[in-house]
């Protein structure tokens, strides 16, 4: 690219950043900055605030709040492997199918995307409680006795976070699946190899890191999920965010929510810091 | 497919595509349906057919008033999200200067943060070093979530312009705003359009930093739901969604008509949830 | 139509030296090619010319004015890009208009100059049409009209024809020769395809390595390569190394292991040279005429021409092109002689590349 001619300064990058920046300084970092220094204050019994790690500990040491973060990882880990499943064949199909098929799937997956998660997560809501098309399906099914029901249970978890990152999860693996080259799987099924095989032995590990991308942004949104898992699995069955929200803005116990957010914010950058450079390495 | 698939992958195929449009559709059918049930309680399929609950949603006050801050809110956050990240777009892809891919990176850091983060850390802000949250604390919220929509999706169209349009320009006796005006704003004008559609959409779906900063005069309409669905109410909570669904659809809708789906399902553009 | 003269211009990027110190006259109303290899500066000149690049050193004048520190939309000039970069947002005319536009004109004379401009590359009928609908050469002309349609001091254009098939190519070259006599602007273009140069320009600028090699116009140029560079690059001639020494009155050459008689290099001297022999004047014979230089040879390949033929000779270790009329037999692997007039081979010191 070439550089501007004789006259056009550097100012001008400058001022065009400046609003952004501004916004970015003072209402992202800024309140995230207050946050994790909030995570590190007590206050004393003379009403000093002092430096601590007295949130942390209270937090590892408690077997509730260990409670939920386990419930939160494995939650999570049960969610990245259901959209997985559910969203290989389907990014496959949209990759490898006709143009209408790709663009209808592609709508289907987008749409629901752009639905408000409080909506989204009322609809399941309405399927999954007592009385609900689901629960009575199930029990139909013989799954569940007469109290059966979904709503607060980590399968209704489960099952409504599932469809709300299912989108993310398709679209990741849509764009590697899509870049495979398709004379491979031709080459294989010319050696022999039936259509499974070619599938199994070429296609997916071609698009491993697509998997791998996908499985990282799905567990990284999924452990930070606030809404879904807050109505459906209801105050007994938090997850961390909800557990952050019930000390934020119930226990108004600011310093602990703090803490929280801090633990929450270290498993999503353990994540996404991958995610983000194996996306790199495959742009460049 | 590769020509030669078998039946058997075929029928797996179709069985799975079932599987999945139900399960992607499910809860907002459910939803639609439920709002147009006669009994007074949320239940699928719905009971009869009637828009009563239409009828309640435009009677009830606290709806109508969520639903217009809503409006309001995700109007004002998309003037000002297009505007800022329009302009850190043209700086991040234009010029070269030291720093631009830091920058670059900065400009998108509000995408990995988790919402329920950053919604706390705006209230102990606000809390701390305003009078507590307000409607300007969450229009601001709302700015920064969805700058980094904005800014991608305009630099992903300012990288592919030919740079020679706008040195042809110059060589024409453009000067610089005129470059702007003539040149790269009408270029850029497919990412500025779909980074609206996103700063829009984000900002009137959004709960989670709404639920931090509610207060009196907070209240939006995915509050409002939120409440209303935590609580079990009548069906209007499913005849409002319904419209807020409606607009969404509009909205894809249009950006279909005039920029093409290809803007929304561009992988790098849709972000978190 | 005015003139520019650009003095000891020099262009660094980094560590490449894009332009070296180049002076230059362009006459007004002068038709200049710039000409030479891909990356020898050609485009950087231009881009100096335009204000897109700031020179490292030197001084640029369009007609009496020093434009060296001008911005470019200050300095009277209409360019044609490579990739034409045109407006895609805008229809045919609106790219047209778009200079006349930025300078104030009134709305009724933009249109008339606009009607004018695209009558004069045939494309009246597309005026409304988008520039994404066109073909290359459709897109090539609303350049070309977009460029000239202000009436500019000087008209740059940069590789104008490169991207367009060879058929339309040489239609484009005689509209543009057309265009020049028509509208009389100075104009200076750039090719790095010699026969285009040669055929369309009055004057041809030679480049190599971010220097001018020769100027000149077409004819003198072709006729009097100064280095062998400007041989191989204008004429594809043959060059052959050549030790040259007295004989008697004259002066002979040692050529692959041969002695032929040449004329006097221009200094006198003896010592090594290229020999440079233009493919139309070799000739093969079994009899060379009387005071012809001769080689023997070995035919390699014969490429049928229509109206004649290219061959191509084994000469010792070396081959040689040349053209022949079509009737010369020479079959492959045939043991034949080349044999040429020496007024029309040249003697230049070699040169490192
Ligand atoms: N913006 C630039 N940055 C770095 N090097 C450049 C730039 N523009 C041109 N060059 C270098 O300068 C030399 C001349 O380039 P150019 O003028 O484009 O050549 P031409 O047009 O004759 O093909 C080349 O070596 C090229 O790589
Ligand atoms: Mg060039």
């Amino acid at each position: 690219m070439r550089r501007d001619g004789p006259i056009g300064g550097a100012s001008e990058p400058a001022l065009l950043l400046t609003p952004g920046l501004f916004f970015l300084i003072v209402l992202f970092f800024l309140p995230v900055g207050l946050l994790v220094a909030e995570s590190f204050v007590t206050v004393t019994e003379e009403g000093e605030r002092t430096l601590s790690l007295a949130h942390y500990v209270r937090f590892f040491a408690d077997d509730y709040y260990l409670g939920v973060m386990w419930r939160t990882f494995r939650l999570s880990l049960i969610i990245t492997l259901v959209t997985l499943v559910l969203g290989y064949p389907i990014a496959y199909i949209m990759a490898r199918g006709a143009a209408w098929v790709a663009l209808w799937l592609g709508i289907l997956v987008i749409m629901p995307l752009m639905v408000s998660v409080v909506i989204r997560t009322f609809g399941w809501m309405v399927l999954m409680g007592r009385g609900g098309l689901l629960v009575d399906v199930a029990q139909w099914l013989g799954i569940g006795g007469r109290r059966f029901q979904l709503m607060r249970t980590e399968a209704g978890i489960v099952i409504a976070l599932g469809q709300v990152l299912l989108p993310f999860m398709t679209l990741t693996l849509y764009g590697v699946i899509a870049g495979v080259d398709r004379r491979l799987e031709e080459a294989s099924r010319t050696m022999g190899a039936g259509f499974f095989a070619t599938l199994w032995r070429v296609t997916v590990p071609l698009s491993l890191p697509g998997i791998v991308s996908g499985s990282l942004l799905v567990f990284a949104l999924s452990i930070s999920s606030f809404i879904t898992p807050a109505l459906v699995g209801g105050v007994r069955l938090p997850m961390l965010a909800s557990s952050i929200y019930q000390q934020a803005l119930t226990t108004m116990d600011w310093p602990f929510a703090a803490a929280q957010a801090m633990i929450l914010l270290v498993a999503v950058l353990l994540v996404i810091v991958p995610y983000t450079m194996l996306a790199k390495t495959r742009h460049a | 497919m590769v020509a030669g698939t078998p039946t058997l992958a075929k029928a797996i195929a179709a069985a799975l595509v079932a599987v999945t449009i139900v399960y992607m559709l499910a809860p907002l059918l459910v939803v639609i349906g439920a709002s147009f049930s006669t009994s007074s309680y949320l239940v699928f399929p719905p009971e009869g057919f009637s828009l009563k609950w239409y009828q309640k949603v435009l009677d009830t006050p606290s709806y109508l008033r969520a639903g217009w801050l809503s409006l309001r809110i995700a109007v004002l956050v998309t003037l000002i999200t297009v505007t800022i990240g329009t302009a850190a777009a043209i700086a991040l892809t234009r010029f070269r200067f030291p720093g631009r891919e830091p920058l670059q990176a900065l400009f998108l850091s509000p995408l990995i943060l988790p919402a329920i983060i950053f919604g706390i850390g705006m209230l102990v802000l606000f809390s701390r070093y305003a009078d507590g949250p307000s409607l300007m604390a969450l229009v601001a919220g709302h700015v920064v979530i969805t700058l980094p929509y904005v800014v991608r999706t305009v630099s992903a169209v300012l990288v592919g312009m030919d740079k020679a349009t706008e040195e042809a320009a110059r060589v024409m006796g453009a000067n610089r705003w005129q470059r702007y005006w003539y040149v790269v704003l009408p270029q850029a004008l497919p990412g500025i359009g779909a980074g609206a559609f996103f700063a829009f959409n984000i900002s009137f779906d959004d709960a989670v930093v709404a639920i931090f900063l509610r207060g009196p005069d907070t209240e939006t309409l995915p509050i409002l739901i939120y409440t209303q669905i935590e609580f079990s109410s009548d069906p209007s909570v499913a005849a409002v969604s319904t419209l807020m669904i409606l607009i969404t659809v509009g909205m894809i809708v249009a950006v279909e008509r005039f920029l093409g789906l290809k803007l929304l399902t561009d992988r790098r553009a849709a972000g978190r949830g | 139509m005015l003139p520019v003269a650009v003095e000891r211009l020099t262009k660094a990027f980094g560590a490449t030296v894009a332009l070296d110190a180049v002076t230059l006259a362009f006459a007004p109303k002068s038709f200049t090619a710039l000409l030479g290899p891909s990356g020898c500066g050609k485009s950087t000149l231009l881009r100096l010319i335009a204000g897109l690049e700031r020179p490292s050193g030197g001084t640029i004048r369009i007609g009496d004015q020093d434009v060296t520190a001008l911005a470019p939309e200050k300095r009277d000039v209409g360019m044609m890009f490579q990739s034409y970069a045109l407006f895609p947002h805008m229809s045919v005319a609106e790219n047209v208009a778009f200079p006349l536009k930025m300078k104030g004109e009134a709305r009724g004379k933009i249109g008339e100059r606009v009607a004018e401009a695209l009558a004069l590359v045939r494309l009246e009928a597309l005026a409304a049409r988008s520039v994404r609908a066109l073909s290359g050469g459709q897109q090539q002309r609303v350049a070309l009209a977009r460029a000239f349609v202000a009436r500019p001091g000087v008209l740059l254009l940069d590789e104008p024809l490169s991207n367009l098939d060879a058929r339309l190519r040489e239609e484009m070259q005689v509209e543009l020769i057309e265009l020049h006599r028509t509208l009389e602007l100075t104009t200076v273009f750039v090719t790095h395809d010699q026969e285009e140069a040669l055929s369309i320009a009055d004057t041809v600028v030679l480049m190599r390595a971010g220097r001018i090699e020769q100027t000149g116009a077409p004819e003198a140029i072709y006729a009097a390569p100064k280095t062998p560079f400007a041989a191989d690059f204008i004429g594809a001639a043959n060059l052959l190394p050549a030790r040259v020494r007295r004989a008697g009155d004259g002066f002979v050459a040692e050529v692959e292991g041969a002695v032929v008689p040449v004329r006097a290099p221009q200094d006198g001297r003896e010592g090594d040279y290229a020999l440079v022999l233009r493919q139309e004047d070799i000739r093969i014979t079994d009899a060379p005429p009387p005071g012809f230089a001769s080689l023997p040879a070995t035919v390699r390949t014969r490429v049928y021409l229509g109206a004649g033929a290219r061959v191509v000779v084994s000469v010792g270790a070396r081959t040689l092109t040349l053209l022949t009329n079509k009737n010369a037999s020479a079959a492959s692997g045939a043991a034949v002689h080349v044999a040429w007039d020496p007024d029309d081979a040249r003697l230049l010191h070699p040169q490192q590349d």
